[in-house]
């Protein structure tokens, strides 16, 4: 019976320790410590341990901004998350775009080698993700002349994006910031 | 701005915002930075950099690595500022990123960081005046130490941020993401826990050469006078 009582009172007893105990339980376990003299003795072992605790905080860390600011290095840092979050701003549409110039890479290549080659146009197959395009190599459409240009711009850029996201960091933890990393349109 | 910040001083502010010296509460500066506002982050990063350094270097042994876990908790905050819920508080939310980086990061060198829970860098400092003798806070803090060492993680936390460095109760269940009823159950826990080990220790000691009470008296087997 009074054991059960007592397991009750021990935590609060912990908590009173830290004076994190509210003022009315603090009198209900104030009562029962003195007429129980096992949770006494806890108690006074538990303000002993508490002080020791307390104590040990240690001395006083200076932490002096002047010298030690860790923003020079977190503003710079952040420069660069920015600078990707403006390249992820392009994602949304970027695979699409990618693949299809990709695809219309493919063909230039293509053309290029049937150009130099002596297989006539009509024995090569056409791929398959270009069915919705067909592509002539009738020497006045061989090249579509918007083509190039796209692929050239859409091809570095991704490159120089992947640069920026290899880019290491003193112990980051990159493939959980990529996952995590919400698009920021500033 | 670029003024020095003692422990002692930043131990007694709370995680709410505005600062005690008033200027641009939490929320207006976290909306800035959605903004764009660079300055506007360079503010929480000074206002809270003393408090997370210190929160950190309880869980690591060197200045350095606490600097670089400060660093990268206060770029994931960055990284992460459009998933903060304005209508709760800033302070918690940065230490919750900040004190799992610790704890990840210790779990990594599990058995190998605890026990430098107070860090050399923290014994390097300057002695309080206000206490007697240096030699003795020493010993108390490597003594605290290998108490702590015995107390299972979870447990360990909640009391070295409730009684090293002096968190509320509600302010460690926002940054543990617990109920304020875990947190003070678990508090409990590692109270009494802490006191087992404690008074187990005390008493296997050899008589007069208890840490504490201090006595007073010189009798250490520990040399700490480095
Ligand atoms: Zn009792």
């Amino acid at each position: 019976m009074w054991m059960n009582n007592c397991r009750k009172y021990r935590a609060d007893l912990a908590l009173l320790a830290g004076n994190d105990l509210d003022a009315a339980t603090r009198l209900e376990v104030e009562r029962h410590v003195v007429t129980c003299p096992e949770c006494r003795a806890h108690w006074q072992e538990l303000q002993s341990s508490q002080q020791a605790l307390e104590q040990s905080r240690g001395t006083a860390v200076v932490v002096s901004l002047e010298t030690s600011s860790v923003w020079v290095d977190v503003q710079r840092q952040i420069r660069v998350v920015d600078e990707r979050s403006r390249r992820g701003s392009w994602r949304g549409w970027l695979p699409a775009v990618a693949m299809a110039a990709a695809c219309l890479a493919v063909i230039l290549i293509t053309s290029d080698i049937l150009r130099e080659s002596t297989v006539p146009p009509e024995f090569t197959r056409q791929p398959a993700y270009s069915a919705g395009t067909p592509v002539s190599f009738s020497t006045s459409s061989a090249q579509p002349t918007i083509v190039p240009a796209s692929a050239e711009e859409l091809v570095p850029e991704r490159l120089e994006d992947a640069r920026v996201d290899d880019r290491p960091r003193r112990r980051s933890n990159r493939a959980e910031r990529l996952s995590n990393g919400p698009y920021r349109g500033f | 701005m670029a003024r020095p910040h003692t422990m002692s001083e930043i131990d007694t502010q709370s995680l709410e915002s505005p600062p005690p010296g008033g200027g641009v509460s939490d929320a207006r500066l976290v909306e800035a930075v959605r903004k764009g506002d660079h300055d506007a982050f360079g503010e929480l990063v000074k206002r809270y950099e003393g408090r997370l350094m210190s929160v950190l270097l309880r869980f690591v042994r060197d200045r350095e690595l606490a600097r670089d876990l400060a660093q990268e908790t206060f770029l994931r905050v960055y990284e992460r500022i459009e998933q903060f819920d304005p209508s709760r508080r800033f302070g918690p939310w940065l230490f919750r990123i900040g004190v799992n980086l610790g704890l990840d990061y210790m779990r990594k060198r599990k058995r190998r960081l605890w026990p430098l829970l107070f860090s050399e860098s923290r014994s390097e400092t300057p002695p309080d005046p206000s206490s007697s003798d240096p030699r003795q806070q020493l010993d108390l803090e490597q003594e605290v130490r290998h108490v702590l060492e015995g107390i299972p993680e979870h447990y360990r936390t909640v009391l070295v941020l409730r009684d090293l460095e002096n968190f509320s109760t509600s302010e460690i269940a926002a940054i543990l993401n617990r109920k304020e009823a875990t947190i003070r159950w678990r508090l409990a826990e590692a109270r009494t826990k802490f006191k087992q080990i404690w008074t187990r220790r005390q008493a296997e000691r050899k008589p007069g050469d208890q840490v504490f009470p201090l006595p007073g008296s010189e009798e250490s087997d520990h040399d700490v006078d480095e």
